[in-house]
């Protein structure tokens, strides 16, 4: 029935026949008014001219290809990029894990006196005693995220996984693909080692075959069975990564019993009726008589009491632990800010162009409007346009962050499912909207103002100003933000580590040598190191307890007579560790052959802990003390070295102190050796097997320093890459606004120009004249930019901090960079038409009128 | 004499009424029927007309086919539907009453405050 042509005309044909039937024309009305409102009985009026405006848009569109196809690029990259951002953002820190009812599960934390912040981590003796004594939480786990190594000998294999206690999967309600799960029955002490898999483990290590369940697996050496495969939606508590292995915490032989190895994070889903606050008083007055039972016995008095002291409290556990949020967290929420403004500059640009054109249609629009088409109308027909071209552009951006999401991730190695959420959605469909209306709102508002005498058309009209001020005020902020983070990844990248990474090859080992002898671990260290020594084509090897930046640390106080250190940090190192790292050698000697387990104990210093101990000289032949169980511990000092890095790239070499590994009380079974040599870590790794399985040594991981170290300055990297792309892009959007809006000028004032070069007029000034706009246009928008840049940096001084290194965020010279290179790139923009229009031979702008 | 305008909302009355007396008949026809039957009080703007019809249409109270008039010309013949039918006879009934109740007030001789009580006659 709505069949528009055929019922047109069969209205038409009936209303015919009532005029001829009537004999006289005059008074039947307007026909088309008539059938539109026949038409308008049916409803759905907004809807049929919606489709009208739709099809009048894209005929528009189509005439004018190249623009349309401008607009839709820019647009899309701005959604794009925006919607990738969010998407990672949200995949990482906003979604909720998808286990039942998140918002009910609470993680535990303790907070020691002098701590600043609350420590989610917990020892296993405080677990039990949770465990055991609890009554608000109606399940309760703890669990351990752990790289396990699957070789059982030779190069480590590593996979992802968590030791976790009984009701781990019982409280997050987990149910089992295959097999079963973990449960209450499998966590006692001496419980056979049973473990189960994640799907795409499954899927990838046994093929997906039933024969999965029962099968052997291999972890840091010991032989597990696994009975149950984890549903494929289950990525674990940890965001960012996947756990494929699950063993249960008493299968853990090491720390069980340690009273002082902090390994485990709690979490429990609250009963039904208890309120957030209720559990944490009562926790509260419980976790007292849990810390007496569960204390350290052999620690000092002190040490002690701050332990008994520790607070419980309780946080939101639903969005799980995102070490992944901690380290990217702040740098996606700046970035996802800098999109926005790059969004933002797009749709300046797009409305200043869609000013231009609309500003051609207004005679247009004044006639229709004198016609009787009401202003809504037509406001909403220009609306439509800058709607199709929104949802164009998002279409386009759609397809772009798809994939640049995709890239983000690999970039970031985090393992999060990307399928996009509600969230995400909305976020798209709201950008879009958005993008549509700052585009073209001010132009419809604009042209469908005028009554039908239309005013003198000199100079721009106002919002197509703004508009461009606007745009060069925020590539302002854009580009300063973009410097800062270029500049501070660069003083990163070449910031003095105190050693040398490049042509350093690391093997990591021991890790799973559990409950060997101590004589047998020293030599078959010695043996390993010997022979790693021996390999050709290196020019030297040496050992040590940890590798700097790699996150691990040892530290304890330190004394001296004339000075004391509370926190200071300590390494167990080969002889020759500081010249196969290149860290120098400041005084006195390093260490050799004769500082063995019964030479007098010894210890080198670097210039910090040096100068922290001995603030009046010399620390060669001095004596430090260690305290610490019954009696502290005293050693010499040999030597002095150059501070260097310890804890990451970022924080400043602490007060350090190296001992011989040869004089430890007990050999520590982690051990890296570090081999300096022009062959890369790949071609090295013949040989280090060779060597490893020579000296009986267990499993090993090998990698490069440099790109150990690398991977550390991830995060600002991409900081640093995609602020510059953002800048850069705004400043190109920029540039080509500027370039457009000045053509479009010098076109419309060519017989001006005409005119006056024909009267004597220099080329030059005629350039000038043409600037002269555009130039005040540019200066408010630069000097607004830079105030704002600079508020901004003023204001979130504390934040940005943390993202920059060697440079604060109210950096005036990146700032005056940044406007130099706008004002640079702005005046050859508006130059070029301006000139050209300017040299334009008078006569033919003449002639053409 | 000028023709009154239809009072709103009877319009679709009228139309059904006529409906019912004489159907089929097209659109002219409806017009030539309610100015007849009123005396010439009553004259339908077509403008009205049409858009009425379609309405009624929308609402299945009458159907319209195609077919020939006397001169052997085609239009298009309305008829009453069941349902149509019952919309014509709950709106009459709304009609009377209503129409009964303004002619009640217009003949009343205001209000009884001399003492006759406060009823209404009539």
């Amino acid at each position: 029935m709505l069949t528009s042509r055929r019922w047109r005309r069969e209205l038409r044909e009936e209303m015919e026949l009532h005029r001829e039937l009537r004999g006289d024309d005059r008074r039947f009305g307007n026909e088309l008014l008539l059938t539109e409102r026949s038409r308008d009985m049916w409803g759905w009026r907004w809807l049929r001219e919606f489709g009208q405006d739709v099809r009048h848009g894209l005929r528009l569109l189509r005439r004018t290809p190249l623009v349309a196809g401008l607009a839709l690029l820019s647009l899309g990259l701005g959604i794009g990029a925006n919607a990738a951002l969010f998407s990672l953002a949200d995949a990482v820190m906003l979604r909720p894990l998808p286990v039942a009812h998140p918002e009910q599960l609470m993680q535990l934390y303790t907070q020691g006196p002098q701590s600043k912040r609350p420590s989610p981590t917990f020892t296993n003796p405080m677990w039990e005693q949770v465990r055991d004594g609890q009554d608000v939480f109606s399940g309760a786990f703890a669990w351990s995220a752990n790289q396990f190594n699957l070789n059982p000998g030779g190069e480590r294999q590593l996979v992802w996984g968590d030791w976790a206690s009984s009701d781990y999967f019982p409280t997050l309600g987990v149910e089992a693909e295959r097999g079963r799960l973990l449960s209450r029955a499998d966590d006692f002490r001496g419980c056979p080692a049973v473990a189960d898999i994640s799907d795409s483990f499954w899927k990838s290590h046994f093929g997906g075959s039933e024969a999965a369940i029962g099968a052997t697996l291999h972890l840091d050496g010991r032989a597990f069975t696994v009975v149950g495969v984890m549903p494929a939606w289950f990525y674990g508590m940890d965001v960012g990564t996947r756990a494929d292995v699950v063993a249960p915490l008493c299968a853990q032989q090491k720390f069980l019993d340690v009273r002082d190895a902090w390994w485990l994070t709690v979490v429990g889903r609250l009963k039904p009726g208890v309120s957030e606050a209720a559990a944490q008083a009562r926790l509260g007055a419980q976790m007292p008589g849990w810390l007496v039972a569960s204390a350290p016995t052999d620690w000092g008095a002190k040490d002690k009491a701050a332990f008994l002291q520790r607070r419980a409290s309780l946080q939101p556990g639903g969005l799980g632990m995102s070490w992944f949020g901690r380290r990217y967290g702040l740098a996606l929420e700046v970035l996802l800010a800098t999109a926005g403004l790059v969004l933002l500059v797009a749709c300046a640009n797009l409305a200043g162009l869609m000013l231009a054109r609309a500003s051609a249609r207004r005679q247009e629009m004044a006639v229709r409007m004198a016609l009787g088409a009401g202003r809504g109308r037509l406001i909403r027909q220009l609306l439509t346009e800058s709607l199709l071209l929104a949802v164009g552009g998002a279409a386009l951006g759609a397809l772009f962050a798809g994939w640049a999401a995709a890239a983000g991730m690999r970039f970031l190695d985090a393992e999060v499912s990307l399928t996009p959420d509600a969230r995400v959605l909305w976020f798209g469909i709201g950008l879009t909207i958005v993008a549509a209306l700052l585009v073209g709102l001010a132009p419809a508002l604009g042209t469908t103002r005028q009554s039908l005498a239309v005013r003198g058309a000199a100079g721009q009209p106002r919002p197509g100003r703004w508009a461009a001020a606007a745009q060069v005020a925020v590539a302002v902020v854009l580009l300063a933000g973009a410097g800062l983070f270029l500049r501070s990844f660069v003083n990163l990248a070449n910031t003095d580590l105190g050693f040398d990474p490049q042509q350093v090859t690391l093997v990591e080992a021991g890790a799973d040598e559990i409950q060997v002898p101590a004589a047998v671990l020293a030599a078959r260290q010695q043996r390993a190191l010997a022979a790693l020594q021996a390999m050709p084509g290196i020019e030297q090897a040496s050992a040590s307890f940890l590798v700097p930046t790699t996150g691990l640390q040892w530290d304890t106080p330190l004394r001296s007579a004339s000075g004391a250190i509370p926190d200071a940090f300590f390494n167990a190192v080969s002889p020759g560790y500081f010249a196969t790292l290149r860290t120098r050698l400041l005084a006195g000697r390093d260490f050799n052959g004769q500082d063995n387990a019964q030479a007098p104990k010894v210890i080198i210093l670097n210039e910090t802990a040096a100068r922290q101990l001995f603030p009046n000289g010399k620390a060669l032949g001095q004596v430090v003390e260690q305290p610490g169980g019954a009696a502290p511990r005293r050693f010499e000092v040999v030597g002095v070295v150059q501070d260097a890095k310890y804890l990451s790239v970022r924080e400043a070499a602490p007060a350090t102190g190296y001992f011989p590994q040869t004089q430890l009380a007990q050999p520590f079974e982690i051990i890296a050796y570090e081999i300096r040599s022009p062959l890369s870590a790949a071609a090295l790794a013949g040989p280090v097997r060779q060597a490893m399985t020579a000296a009986g040594a267990g499993a090993y991981h090998v990698e490069s320093f440099d790109d150990l170290i690398a991977a550390t300055l991830r995060p600002e990297r991409m900081l640093a890459w995609l602020s510059g792309l953002f800048g850069g892009l705004a400043l190109l959007l920029t540039a080509i606004g500027l370039y457009g809006i000045m053509a479009y000028q010098a076109e419309r004032r060519r017989q001006e120009f005409g005119i006056r070069v024909a009267l004597g007029a220099s080329r030059r000034a005629v350039v000038r004249l043409a600037l002269g706009e555009l130039t005040a246009v540019l200066g408010i928008g630069i000097a607004a930019g830079a105030l704002l840049a600079w508020l901004a940096a003023r204001s979130a001084q504390a934040t940005l901090g943390e993202l920059l290194y060697g440079l604060r965020a109210t950096d005036w010279m990146t700032l005056a960079a940044a406007v130099l290179v706008l004002a640079a790139a702005a005046v050859t923009a508006a130059w070029l038409p301006a000139r050209r229009a300017a040299a334009a031979d008078p006569y033919s702008s003449l002639r053409e009128e | 004499m000028r023709p009154d305008e239809i009072p709103p909302g009877s319009l679709v009355l009228l139309i059904l009424k006529t409906l019912d007396r004489h159907q089929p008949l097209h659109g002219f026809e409806i017009a030539e029927a309610i100015a007849r039957l009123s005396q010439d009080v009553l004259r339908v703007e077509e403008g009205s007309l049409y858009p009425a019809l379609q309405r009624m249409l929308l609402k299945g109270w009458i159907v319209g086919e195609w077919g020939q008039t006397a001169e052997n010309r085609r239009a298009r013949y309305y008829h009453l539907t069941a349902s149509g039918r019952r919309q014509m006879e709950q709106e009459m009934g709304q009609f009377e009453r209503v129409m009964g109740a303004v002619g009640r007030v217009l003949q009343s001789q205001g209000l009884g405050v001399r003492g006759e009580g406060l009823g209404v006659r009539g």
